[in-house]
Formats: structure tokens, sequence, C-alpha cells
């Protein structure tokens, strides 16, 4: 899955070849060349479902997803000391119907390089992973459902989305 | 001349390109995961922290100790299940307590008290129906202490007496 910036700048090239007739006497031309690079900022996401399945809380304290870690692959062009942050934040807690679980349940585990661990909050986005200036970085999420006996049978919920910003 | 006109329009050219950039604003793209995750009922129960456990009741002159004390059993529930969920934790003895001869006493004669919150105070064994030994409402982590007893009398006839207590745990 690929999600593009809404906007793309435009880039415009612009190339001027001077063909200046030339008299018999010697003359100098100056040719400028400018390539206006505007910022942009993609993301893709290997799986964009995560399921955990019932476990065991005494022996399955940390339930992993069934589907392995998620591949974030985030390009952003942006100046040379400008922050790109990647960050996520769940839309809800975890509902199934009235009962609820807490967002913060879901922790997770990361690989790459500005990728750091984190836990899912529905009130403040949680940064997945920074970066300065433009590139391409690959990293891994491998998240946990906190499991516990305090739990309400169920199948719960809730949606994450990830934000790219590229300044 | 024609240098200087070339300059300028090369200059003002490149001066309009750079105008329709957007530097300024910053770019950001999303994307969602959508989480599911699986939560179903369970019921979990040791006694003494294992599967099985024993008491057991030493001799003792009648008179003197009218119920015979047990080495107290710790037990402990865990449970998972809808909010409305009924766990309840009973307990039925498989026959009266019956000697090597096939003596018996009566499985009335076994008696215990308990403490721990949901778990009943106090009941009688039983071969007939289960008898509750702890009951709650949803999801959650109980434990409790159960302190068997037994009729001490000068009618039983001498031996070692056994039974099998079974604990049933159910969560919906």
């Amino acid at each position: 899955m690929s999600f593009a910036a809404s906007t793309i700048p435009a880039c415009s090239f612009l190339v001027a070849a001077l063909a200046i007739a030339v008299p018999a006497e010697a003359q100098t031309a100056t040719s400028t060349f400018s390539a206006n690079l505007g910022g942009i900022a993609k993301l893709s996401l290997s799986s964009n479902t995560l399921s955990f399945p019932d476990a065991d809380p005494d022996t399955v304290p940390l339930v992993p997803a069934a589907g392995g870690a998620i591949t974030i692959t985030a390009k952003a062009r942006a100046s040379l000391a400008a922050t790109v942050t990647l960050t996520v934040l769940a839309a809800d807690d975890l509902r199934s119907g009235v009962d609820t679980i807490p967002a913060s349940a879901l922790t997770w585990m990361a690989s790459g390089a500005g990728f750091v661990n984190g836990t899912v909050s529905r009130a403040t986005p949680q940064v997945v992973a920074s970066w300065t200036g433009s590139g391409i970085r690959t990293g891994t999420q491998t998240y946990r459902f906190q499991n516990s006996w305090s739990y309400r049978t169920g199948t719960y919920s809730v949606s994450l989305l990830y934000t790219l910003v590229s300044p | 001349m024609k240098k200087a006109v070339w300059s300028g329009i090369i200059t003002a050219v490149g001066m309009l390109a750079m105008s329709t950039s957007v530097y300024a604003q910053a770019q950001t793209a999303s994307g969602t995961v959508n989480v599911n995750a699986n939560v179903n009922a369970k019921a979990k129960l040791t006694i003494n922290g294992g599967a099985n456990a024993s008491i057991s009741f030493a001799d003792a002159d009648p008179d003197v100790l009218a119920q015979v004390p047990a080495n107290p059993l710790t037990i402990a529930v865990k449970a998972r299940t809808s909010a409305n969920g009924a766990v309840t934790l009973t307990v039925r003895a498989s026959q009266d307590l019956t000697s090597a001869t096939s003596a018996t006493i009566d499985i009335s004669a076994l008696k215990w008290t308990s403490t721990g919150t949901n778990f009943a105070g106090n009941g009688t064994s039983s071969t007939a129906a289960e008898v509750g030994v702890m009951s709650v409402t949803g999801s959650g982590n109980h434990t409790g202490i159960q302190s068997y007893t037994l009729d001490n009398s000068w009618a039983y006839a001498t031996g070692t007496y056994t039974t099998t207590l079974t604990y049933t745990l159910t969560a919906p």
C-alpha cells in the first residue's frame, strides 16, 4: 500500500539552450540551469491489517500479531536540516461493542535507522521514526498486544493512523 | 548587448519558475492499519498452585477436638468471560469418606470455611450435588483460602478414609 502526498508540487526545469549567432568577434553567453525541487512525502506499509489471536494470558502475556512485523517505507524530500517525522495515532481504544481495552495495550518493537519502540495512544500521536533531511527509509514495527485475564470476551478493533510529515 | 538581453530573460524566467515552488509547505502522507484482537472465554483453576492437591486429617480425640482441621487450600481462579458472564466454582465429592474395609463416614462430615472476595464463607460437602465455592460476574482473577474440617465422632470405625473432591470452574 502506498500513500502519496495529496499535493505534489511541480518540478520545474528550465533549460535554456542558447543558439546565439556568433559574429566574427568573440562573445560569451551565460546559461542558467534551475531545478525547482519541492517537498514531497510518500508512505507505504507492507500490510494494513493487524490481527492478534486469542491466547492464555499466563503463557502469552504479550500476544504477537499473527502476520508478523509491518515493514514501513517512508520517502521524503525535505530541506537539509528538516526533521521528517512518522507518527501513529489510534482512532479510539480497542473496542468490541461497549467493551473497551485501552489503546496502550498495543506496543511495538522497532528496527531500522530512526525507528523507535513505542506504545500506542489514542490521545497523542506517537513517534514511530524520525530522520533529518531527504531520503528513503525502511524499518519494521512488530506489534504486541498486552494480554490480560481482566478483558471481556470479544473481537476488539481499532484503526491506527500513520502520518509522515516532511516539512 | 545581446548577452545582457539573454541573461535578463533567463534570470526572469528562472525567478518565475522559482516562484511556483512550495518550499514552505509541509508535505504529509498517511496510511491506516486496522487492528483486530480476539479475546475468547477462558477458565483456569489451581489449587495450592497445581491441578491436584491433597488434604489430610490427623487422628484426634473426639472429646478434645470435635472438628479436626486440615491444611488449608489456596484456590486461584482466573476467568475471562463477557461483561455479564457468571463465573462459578463448585465442588462435589465422588463418594462418602470410605475406608479400605468399606466403612464409611457420611460426606456431610466434611465441611469448610473460606476467605476471599466472592468466595462462599462456608459449605458442606456433598456427593449428590455441586456445592458453590465461589461465584462472580465478569472477568478477572480471584484467590481464596478454603479450610476443611472433619466432624469427629466416637462412632467412626477405625481406618483411613478417603474421597475425592472435584472442583469445577465455569466461565461462559
